[in-house]
């Protein structure tokens, strides 16, 4: 019975840790977009306010630079979330460090 | 003045001498090509090679997980064991993501997951077309996806879907300001999950393109040095398109996630 439940443990870490390898990259990538895309949306938003409404250039600079505050906004949160998640983890891990006969076996190990 | 003659003569001979060698068209195989043309009430459903391709990657997907699966046994094949690992590498995903509640859309995204990752590997083969460089196709599933999280946030919770545009603990002074900030965020999040993909998958395959350019035309002695480039950039591309479908089917997953419990 003890058995079989670290083994399941262990298979459920292994299934996690491909997730994590591409992690760097995969973040890298999405943070560059996300970035990009709420200043091309919020630019595109205020272009089409003033050239419905004829109120020349100012809907276009306000909402541009909304897109920008979006594009950090966005950046500043998946940054917390991930500090969030870092620091989970290196919780675990020192957990895993002061009692290292019950747990190590199936979480330190990947 | 001068200069304007003398960079048009320059191009002028460029262009000559373009046209002697073999023409560089890096671009060239982004190109939709209808077969059959039809176009009925006015809309056009030809069948192109993007549409060829895509019933190309379905079959493969669905032929490849059959074939894996046709004798399912306990002690897995080598073909079973590559089917369970991509199922447990999604199912995984999903847990880590939504949790519990995400079980119900599984086929959705595994099927999404594989499509778009076969999207991406088949475009290396030489001859065949990337579907995913065009940015209807990446559109489309991104707005798809828009759309579907739209409506499961507001069958889940009504009209306090709304209050997604509000973040927490914020000081109503701060509201006029935050609230535009939060909705373009919100909006952005199709451009940017099909876009990327898009884009990602177009700049490296143009620079394949320029690449085998190269080595087609360099002379023996210098050829090498593009043709090992292509060599080390075809792998990354091969880790780039997983990459791009893992990104892909992650952030469906957040959407999905953040429609169902609000942040």
């Amino acid at each position: 019975m003890e058995q079989s439940k670290t083994s399941s443990d262990s298979a459920s870490k292994l299934e996690v840790s491909p997730v994590s390898t591409g992690n760097g990259m995969s973040m890298a990538m999405r943070m560059s977009t996300d970035m990009v895309s709420t200043i091309f949306v919020g630019g595109g938003i205020g272009y089409l306010i003033d050239y419905w409404s004829k109120t020349g250039p100012w809907f276009t600079i306000v909402f541009f630079l909304f897109g920008t505050a979006a594009g950090f906004r966005n950046i500043y949160r998946f940054a917390m979330a991930d500090s969030a998640r870092f620091a989970a983890e290196r919780e675990l891990k020192r957990a895993n460090e002061a009692s290292p006969q019950q747990e190590s076996k199936d979480r330190v190990k990947p | 003045m001068n200069f304007s003659i003398i960079a048009s003569a320059q191009a002028e001979t460029v262009n000559q001498v373009a046209t002697a060698a073999p023409k560089m068209d890096p671009l060239h195989h982004f190109q939709v090509i209808n077969y059959i043309n039809i176009a009925p009430f006015g809309f056009d459903i030809s069948i192109s090679n993007s549409v060829l391709w895509m019933w190309i990657v379905v079959a493969v997907v669905f032929g490849l997980f059959r074939y894996s699966m046709r004798a399912p046994s306990l002690i897995p094949t080598r073909m079973q064991s590559v089917a369970e690992a991509g199922y447990l590498f999604v199912q995984g995903m999903i847990a880590d993501i939504i949790g519990p509640s995400g079980k119900k859309f599984f086929p959705q995204i595994f099927t999404l997951f594989f499509f778009v990752l076969f999207c991406n590997w088949t475009g290396l083969i030489p001859g065949s077309f990337t579907v995913t460089s065009q940015l209807i196709v990446t559109g489309t599933l991104a707005l798809a996806i828009f759309i579907f999280s739209i409506i499961l946030g507001a069958y889940h919770h009504g009209w306090k879907f709304l209050g997604f545009f509000v973040p927490h603990g914020l000081p109503p002074v701060l509201l006029p300001l935050m609230v535009p900030i939060e909705i373009i965020s919100f909006l952005a999040r199709p451009v940017s999950l099909s876009v990327r993909l898009f884009a990602n998958m177009t700049a490296g395959h143009t620079v394949l393109g320029v690449l085998f350019f190269f080595t087609a035309t360099m002379a023996w002695f210098g050829a090498w040095l593009p043709f090992g480039f292509t060599v080390v950039f075809t792998g990354m591309e091969i880790f780039i398109g997983f990459i791009q479908a893992y990104i892909f089917t992650i952030l469906t997953c957040v959407y999905i996630n953040d429609s169902l419990h609000m942040h």
